[in-house]
């Protein structure tokens, strides 16, 4: 009974083997890695493809755009612009390497910041104090001046 | 031109620098007056982050290439340099494809941006977490305006691995021109970043104007020791104090 699930176990590890080094001579599967894997209308998308030496394709679901890679050093790479009618949320990247596919997920946003505050500890510039006295000094120094101006332009028409 | 003139007049030669003195009066009050009124946009040089490389090349960055761990969800971020012992909650997309964000209500809760790579995974790990809230005053990403290059972050994941980081550096942005490339792109080791809110505080729309983000990139990681799981960890009473 043990030998013959030693066998079978046996068995298993070699057609595991078998069906990993058909499939792959690297021995290693295709991982895709995207850079932003977040991103928004006009970002650049670079799509990786990682133990893959094939000519490979970059399918994004749902959306007909298909990159076609460049492979080097067992490394497919391919770019694509996210297009503004694209809705927000996740997409899958899909990569074909010869007879292999591998998957990743990109997300798109509305492009807009995270809203990580209250603004109970803003600091907005000078207070609103400040700000006006400061508007307050800058109307007396212009008095100050035109009055200056004023008073040259009269005497200087007087002695003329 | 007479003695008995009582009215002093200035030399004429005087003149002209007297108009142009009182010119740049009347000028340097009127910027005063408008300057008082209407609020200074920050100024900001522009700057390239040290991780930035000119070409599409990315030869090298390989995500197979390294000992990089599987994905196991964090459950807190420690920065002893600055006091963050902040749990995490799993943050995904919000309304309309924004970010979301952890309640105002757990202004102690920071979160973790799945869309991205748990620590320690190859990609980059992105925590968002508030500066401040109507209940706290200060909420639990308010330090990280005083981290500095150099010092050492924190993660613990569910699997029992602290993951470490060492920052690289901080930068703000304007709310709707975040560097997507620079936060969420991939380096040749697994980085950090910390995002809260920065800039000025706009009150017509409830919101700060730009996003504070601290990169940090991999140095490490080790199993949770006794002392890790010790470590305190600041709740909500300790932001309700105020």
């Amino acid at each position: 009974m043990f030998k013959a699930v030693k066998q079978f176990a046996v068995a298993l590890t070699l057609g595991a083997g078998l069906v990993l080094a058909s499939a792959q001579p690297a021995g290693a599967a295709v991982t895709v890695t995207m850079t932003p894997s977040t991103a928004t209308s006009g970002s650049t998308v670079t799509v990786l493809a990682a133990s893959c030496s094939q000519s490979a394709t970059a399918i994004v679901q749902n959306t007909g755009t298909n990159v076609s890679m460049q492979t080097n050093n067992s490394q497919a790479q391919g770019t694509f612009v996210v297009p503004a009618d694209w809705k927000v949320g996740t997409y899958t990247v899909a990569v074909k390497c010869g007879d292999q596919t591998a998957n990743a997920t990109l997300t798109v946003t509305d492009g807009s910041g995270a809203q990580t505050g209250s603004g109970s500890m803003a600091s907005t510039g000078p207070s609103k104090g400040v700000a006006s006295a400061i508007a307050m000094t800058g109307a007396a120094v212009v008095a100050v001046a035109v009055i200056g101006l004023w008073l040259l332009k009269r005497r200087g028409k007087v002695s003329a | 031109m007479t003695d008995d003139q009582t009215v002093h007049r200035p030399e004429p030669a005087l003149r002209p620098v007297l108009t142009l003195f009182l010119s740049l009066l009347l000028a340097g009050g009127l910027g005063l007056m408008i300057g008082g009124v209407v609020p200074v946009p920050s100024f900001r040089l522009p700057s390239w982050p040290e991780h930035h490389w000119g070409d599409d090349s990315f030869v090298g960055f390989d995500p197979t290439g390294g000992e990089w761990l599987d994905r196991s969800v964090p459950t807190r971020v420690d920065v002893d340099a600055v006091d963050i012992h902040a749990p995490l909650t799993d943050l995904g997309m919000g309304y309309k494809g924004r970010f979301e964000v952890p309640p105002l209500s757990q202004p102690h809760l920071a979160g973790w941006y799945e869309g991205a790579a748990s620590p320690g995974e190859f990609g980059p790990t992105v925590l968002f977490g508030h500066v401040d809230s109507d209940w706290s005053g200060p909420a639990v990403f308010f330090p990280l305006r005083d981290l500095e290059k150099g010092d050492e972050i924190e993660a613990a994941r569910e699997d029992g691995i602290v993951v470490t980081y060492e920052v690289t550096g901080s930068e703000s942005y304007p709310k709707d021109k975040l560097p997507y490339e620079e936060i969420f792109g991939i380096e040749r080791k697994p980085g950090l970043r910390l995002i809260t809110c920065g800039g000025r505080f706009d009150r017509k729309i409830g919101d700060y104007t730009e996003n504070l983000v601290v990169f940090a990139t991999y140095t490490g990681h080790r199993g949770a020791t006794a002392e890790d799981e010790d470590r305190p960890l600041h709740g909500r009473k300790h932001f309700l104090r105020n």
